[in-house]
């Protein structure tokens, strides 16, 4: 059952075309990994479907229901979460607040029941904290739960903004270099909250360079370059496919003939 | 685990704090003069003010040049309600403040689609609006010419005595403080927060940001309506130069000599702010001048305010600004 | 139609232009929003009278003097606000309220020195400004002489921004002016001269205004609405800002007209607000999406 659907999708910003006619189709309760060298738009395509960007072309369905042109907010009502190339966190609030934000779509009570400290309202903050405890808890980050948000190193900071997106309840996650800046340690840490992520049902979708990580855990990996897809399949096919070394040999090269 | 512990010990103090400065302003009016009962009358109107200009700025992020307008709107519609409609002083002051809060989600529904300078602009525009049509609805408002405005009265009780008067104030003011905290800790403050230090992640948390922006805006439209309630009949005489330009900087000044987006900030600002321009009272124009040079200096040098400086040099408010 | 209003219009557009034009080019040099402006241009004003009809000087006397002033302001202005953007890293926003401060301060200023009494200017003598028929219309000389020096100021602009190296070099983002610095230009150097300039060209402004309107500590409104001109131009742009000056200007004058002298004051901030809401990037620039 597909969950995801890109139909012809393109986008351009100031005449400079960064997607192209892309199709894309993830299945529920799949892994995929979306990879490419360096500005073939894989983050324009999360952007494109959470709603930050609005395509020019072409159309993308969740649950067989159109997304765009949708809002973010909207979005993220619907069951997508997503975490960010550039750690979004808030820094002015402690480790768990970070995770309680994270509860919008769920918190009920209004304006005057909160201005008044209505015992329902007490109540609600109470399950919440203990909601957000759980979260913390699953990335391995409970304990650090009252301290400041900016006083995280980054590899934990990364795992919190993972928690937030899980707060939103979300039936399909997108992860953008979730991993980047990580130790080895850490990412083999990461692998396994996502196969956790995918037993309880989530469907991922994951943005990275590290091929270490792609290789092992997804079901199917899309290629792209130049905003163009050229190529997806298993693991396997990818790894020995002609084009993507292509693509990403001859960035390297390029760039070492103009460093020289 | 030590870090649970430290915010507790941290929150005890702050209580503490609180608590001796409402026994000190509680029991204020039984040992000062009529001169201070009426800067102190002035304060308590102005932290009314500062907190709702906070909620809006310090922390969902934006700024607004027209609470001159809003408390404008509180007062002159407190007086009109009361004056020319009959109403008590009891009705038409929560309705004055509805009605500020009304205004202030008309400004903001044009004004809030956009940010930073252009908010700015709008909300200055929508001031310089609100202040041309007081003027123009002499009818209504006696234009330039001014309004008188009465005591409250409970039966025939009037509050005409400022010490008297003081209890109102005061009263409100802790009152609304307590509301301000309520909403600051809970997931409306948490919105409000995420707005202004990351919109992008807060709509990837579903929040949606014009709603929210809108929601903070009439809530410290309301708190100013409030306040503006409370100065109409302080000063028993209001025309359309107490709620200009002037105003919203004066505010804006003071918010930011607080400190943005801290409680005991606005209640040290709006206290300073309100006691300095008293301390030139001989040289009564210097004022502007006054707020126009503190707040220069603040922004260039202090822009963290008060609590901020307060902050860096002891640890004792913790490093968390927020209420 | 009276044509008339169309040719006041067109005077109070001039002046809106000129003052439009002095936000863009900080704006550009240095992405500061100058709320102060308005206040440069009353000082502008105050000061030609002060020279000429309080201390005495002749007209062009007066009008050198007010130039000195212009620059001496420029100077302190600039000395400000580089110590505060690059100095102290003062953010874009909080600099919009660091010029707002000094206008705010100018203003409390000259309110004390010179009280809240409008100030007119007497008669100059040598200039005829009585209104005579030209071209089939009433005109008055002054009003000739106003537009015609206020092109002549954004001419003379145009042609430093366009052809002079430091010109050029003003006209490029700050951040490629910064990277301008490892190539040998004081970054420094030129913001404050960036500053002078929007301080000589503020006062002449406000000279400009003086035949028209008396001079008062509430003048620096005629920043605010200068604003709306900017905007519709699109704010980083140089003709844009002058196009909306005189678009301002002549729409002001036909409300004034046509609906009445209390609406015309809010035509401008309306045409700000509907302008943020609808076409914050102006009349001319495409939208631009938000890189995330």
């Amino acid at each position: 059952m597909e969950i995801i659907e890109l139909r012809n999708v393109s986008k351009s910003f100031g005449g400079k075309v960064v997607l192209h006619d892309f199709d894309l189709k993830i299945s529920g309760g799949e892994i995929r990994a979306l990879i490419g060298p360096n500005g073939a738009g894989k983050t324009v395509v999360l952007n494109l479907i959470s709603g930050f960007y609005k395509a020019d072309k072409g159309e993308i369905y969740f649950n067989k229901a159109l997304l765009n042109p949708k809002m973010p907010y909207e979005i993220t009502n619907l069951g997508i979460g997503r975490t960010f190339q550039k750690v979004e966190i808030f820094p002015s609030m402690s480790v768990l607040e970070n995770v309680l934000a994270g509860f919008h779509r769920e918190f009920k009570s209004g304006l005057l029941s909160v201005s008044l400290g209505l015992k329902r309202t007490k109540e609600e903050e109470r399950r919440l904290r203990e909601e957000g405890m759980k979260k913390l808890d699953f990335v391995g980050l409970a304990s650090s739960a009252n301290e400041l948000a900016t006083n995280l190193p980054y590899g934990k900071l990364r795992l919190l903004e993972l928690a937030r997106a899980l707060s939103t309840s979300p039936q399909f996650i997108m992860l953008d270099e979730p991993v980047a800046g990580m130790s080895s340690e850490e990412i083999e840490n990461l692998k396994g909250l996502l196969y956790q992520l995918k037993h309880m049902g989530i469907t991922i979708l994951l943005v990275e360079h590290v091929m270490r990580l792609v290789m092992d855990i997804s079901h199917c990996i899309t290629v792209l370059d130049y905003g163009e897809k050229i190529a997806e399949g298993s693991p396997e096919e990818i790894a020995n496919n002609e084009k993507v070394l292509e693509a990403y040999l001859g960035k390297r090269r390029d760039v070492k003939s103009r460093a020289n | 685990m030590s870090n649970f512990k430290k915010t507790s010990s941290k929150t005890r103090f702050t209580y503490v704090v609180y608590l001796l400065v409402a026994i000190f302003f509680g029991t204020s009016p039984f040992f000062i003069d009529a001169y201070f009962l009426y800067i102190f009358n002035l304060i308590g109107i102005g932290v009314i003010l500062t907190i709702g200009l906070n909620l809006v700025m310090g922390y969902a992020g934006q700024i607004s040049l027209s609470h001159g307008a809003f408390f404008g709107m509180g007062a002159y519609g407190t007086a009109i309600l009361v004056e020319k409609l009959g109403l008590s002083f009891w009705v038409a002051w929560p309705l004055g403040g509805i009605l500020a809060a009304i205004i202030g989600i008309i400004i903001g529904l044009p004004a809030l689609r956009v940010g930073g300078h252009y908010l700015a602009l709008v909300t200055l525009g929508a001031n310089e609006i609100f202040n041309l049509i007081l003027i123009h609805s002499e009818g209504l408002t006696e234009g330039v010419v001014g309004l008188k405005v009465a005591r409250p009265r409970i039966g025939s009780f009037a509050f005409s005595e400022d010490a008297y008067f003081f209890y109102i104030v005061f009263i409100t003011c802790v009152v609304l403080i307590w509301v301000a905290n309520n909403i600051i800790n809970s997931q409306f403050g948490r919105a409000f927060n995420a707005i202004r230090e990351s919109e992008t992640a807060a709509q990837a948390i579903a929040i949606n940001l014009y709603e929210y922006k809108l929601i903070a805006f009439a809530i410290s439209a309301f708190y100013a309506g409030i306040a503006g309630g409370l100065y109409g009949s302080l000063i028993k005489f209001i025309d359309p130069t107490n709620f200009d330009l002037f105003l919203s900087i004066k505010y804006l000044a003071i918010v930011i000599v607080g400190g943005l987006g801290s409680i005991p900030g606005s209640l040290i600002g709006a206290g300073i702010m309100t006691v300095l321009p008293e301390l030139f009272r001989a040289f009564g124009d210097y004022q502007h001048l006054i707020y126009g040079f503190i707040l220069l200096i603040f922004v260039i040098f202090l822009p963290r305010g008060i609590i901020g400086l307060l902050s860096s040099l002891r640890g004792i408010f913790g490093v968390k600004l927020r209420a | 139609m009276d044509i008339q209003i169309v040719i006041s219009g067109i005077v109070a557009g001039s002046i809106y232009a000129l003052i439009a034009v002095c936000f863009v080019i900080v704006y550009k040099a240095t992405q500061v929003v100058n709320f102060g402006q308005g206040e440069v241009v009353m000082i502008g004003a105050y000061s030609g009278i002060v020279f000429f009809s309080i201390v005495g000087l002749s007209y062009s006397l007066s009008y050198i003097m007010t130039i000195l002033v212009g620059i001496v302001l420029g100077v302190i202005m600039g000395l400000i606000c580089n110590m505060a953007q690059l100095k102290f890293k003062v953010n874009l926003f909080n600099m919009f309220i660091v010029t707002l401060a000094i206008g705010f301060i100018l203003k409390s200023a000259v309110m004390l020195v010179m009280g809240p009494n409008p100030y007119t200017l007497p008669p100059i003598p040598g200039m005829d400004t009585a209104p005579r028929k030209m071209a089939g219309v009433f005109i008055s000389p002054l009003h000739i002489a106003i537009i015609t020096i206020a092109l002549a100021i954004m001419v003379a602009l145009a042609l430093f921004f366009k052809f002079t190296k430091i010109g050029k070099a003003m006209r490029a983002s700050s951040l490629r002016i910064i990277a301008a610095k490892t190539v040998g230009i004081n970054v420094t150097f030129m913001f404050l001269l960036i500053w002078i300039i929007n301080g000589i060209v503020g006062v002449n402004i406000g000279l400009l205004l003086s035949p028209l309107v008396p001079a008062e500590t509430t003048m620096g409104l005629v920043g605010i609405k200068a604003f709306a001109a900017a905007i519709i131009g699109g704010f980083t742009s140089i003709p844009g800002a002058i196009v909306g000056g005189f678009i301002l200007g002549v729409i002001e004058n036909l409300s004034g007209f046509f609906i009445s002298t209390a609406f015309k004051d809010a035509v401008a901030f309306i045409i700000l607000i509907i302008f943020l809401l609808f076409r914050p990037t102006g009349l001319f620039e495409k939208r631009f999406t938000k890189r995330v």
